[in-house]
């Protein structure tokens, strides 16, 4: 290795999430932080990936008026009880999810600096999973930096 | 903002420990994984509501290992459990930080033996006055959502719109908003500070010398 040169750190970890989905917040800030204090990475970036078509990851405040808004809005934009066309298929019964999944999204990145998260005080890391059963989910989570 | 004159602690996940954690600690040896997934299933959930509203807790004890399938008597569960539950004190040194003019109500959803032998639960009484604990199995309701909101206003004889509902549960809290009755969700000492301190439920002196978490 040449000296002086920046040793770029990557490490991953994956997270399993017990959920009974129909809107269910799960707040991740606190599992994510432990991740990247345990990583070693003093500055760099992490992101935080949800492994499923049917749910989403966040940033925003874990306040119960706000969720029950998100939810409101969801509800508004993707109710649970159209007629989807993707139970013609009639393997699931989960348009609705798959609709809000794809209004959000399934990664977010936060900066690392001087080994933590730099979220604003009011910064949550919440995966909202809308599935209709109870099932285990996946979260990815990868910290690359120095 | 509305003036807040009543405010309701549901206990469980706030004063003391969540009764998640204590289940998972009567169980040594048992995955972290298995565990998680039961307590996250909807069987449990029905269990739970069932001790909230009063069921048997031998009941309770019995089926948590059943439904794990793990050889574990009724009576060691329950003793893990008690051993595994208290009283946070740093919880209540901010509650007795309110403004001296808000009444604070414990909702208390475990049993009655069990919560009488938290470690501690003494101090509550500093607190929360007898008649402002409320035991959920005494309420006769039929389910927690919404009969516990009208039940809290109910007892604490204050306007539904200046009553607030502090719980760790985000669904419960959820359903609250939804039934009319104000309600925040709390993990944590932090987020209970930041949510006096945002509210303005605290004293001017408590304010001078705190700053938000």
């Amino acid at each position: 290795m040449r000296e002086g040169a920046v040793v770029m750190k990557i490490v991953s970890a994956q997270l399993e999430l017990s959920s009974d989905g129909n809107f269910n917040v799960i707040n991740l800030t606190d599992r994510v932080s432990e991740f990247v204090s345990g990583s070693g990475v003093q500055d760099g970036h992490v992101y935080v990936f949800y492994q499923h078509s049917t749910g989403s990851v966040i940033i925003d405040e874990f306040e119960a008026g706000i969720m029950s808004d998100l939810k409101e809005m969801l509800d508004r934009l993707a109710p649970r009880d159209h007629p989807y066309k993707h139970h013609i298929r009639a393997v699931d019964y989960n348009g609705h999810a798959h609709l809000r999944a794809a209004l959000m999204q399934a990664e977010v990145g936060v900066p690392v600096v001087g080994g933590k998260m730099a979220l604003g005080t009011y910064q949550d890391i919440l995966v909202i999973d809308d599935q209709v059963d109870y099932e285990p989910r996946y979260v990815v989570l990868q910290v690359m930096g120095e | 903002m509305g003036q807040t004159d009543a405010i309701f602690f549901w206990a469980d996940g706030i004063v003391h420990t969540p009764l998640q954690e204590a289940v998972a600690a009567a169980l040594p040896g048992t995955s972290a994984g298995a565990i998680a997934r039961y307590l996250a299933s909807p069987v449990y959930k029905d269990a739970r509501e069932q001790l909230a509203l009063g069921g048997e807790p031998a009941e309770f004890c019995m089926h948590v290992p059943d439904a794990l399938h793990v050889s574990a008597g009724a009576e060691a569960v329950q003793a893990g459990i008690t051993a595994a539950l208290a009283v946070c004190p740093e919880a209540l040194g901010l509650i007795g930080s309110l403004e001296p003019g808000i009444r604070p109500w414990l909702v208390v959803d475990i049993p009655r033996a069990w919560f009488e032998r938290l470690p501690f639960a003494g101090t509550l009484a500093g607190c929360f006055s007898c008649e402002r604990i409320l035991f959920l199995e005494d309420a006769g309701l039929p389910s927690l959502v919404p009969g516990a909101f009208e039940y809290l206003v109910a007892a604490s004889g204050t306007e539904r719109g200046r009553c607030l509902l502090l719980d760790s549960s985000l669904r419960r809290a959820m359903a609250a908003l939804d039934a009319g009755l104000p309600a925040g969700i709390i993990l944590g000492t932090r987020r209970l500070q930041r949510e006096f301190l945002l509210r303005r439920l605290v004293s001017q002196q408590y304010v001078m010398h705190s700053r938000p978490a």
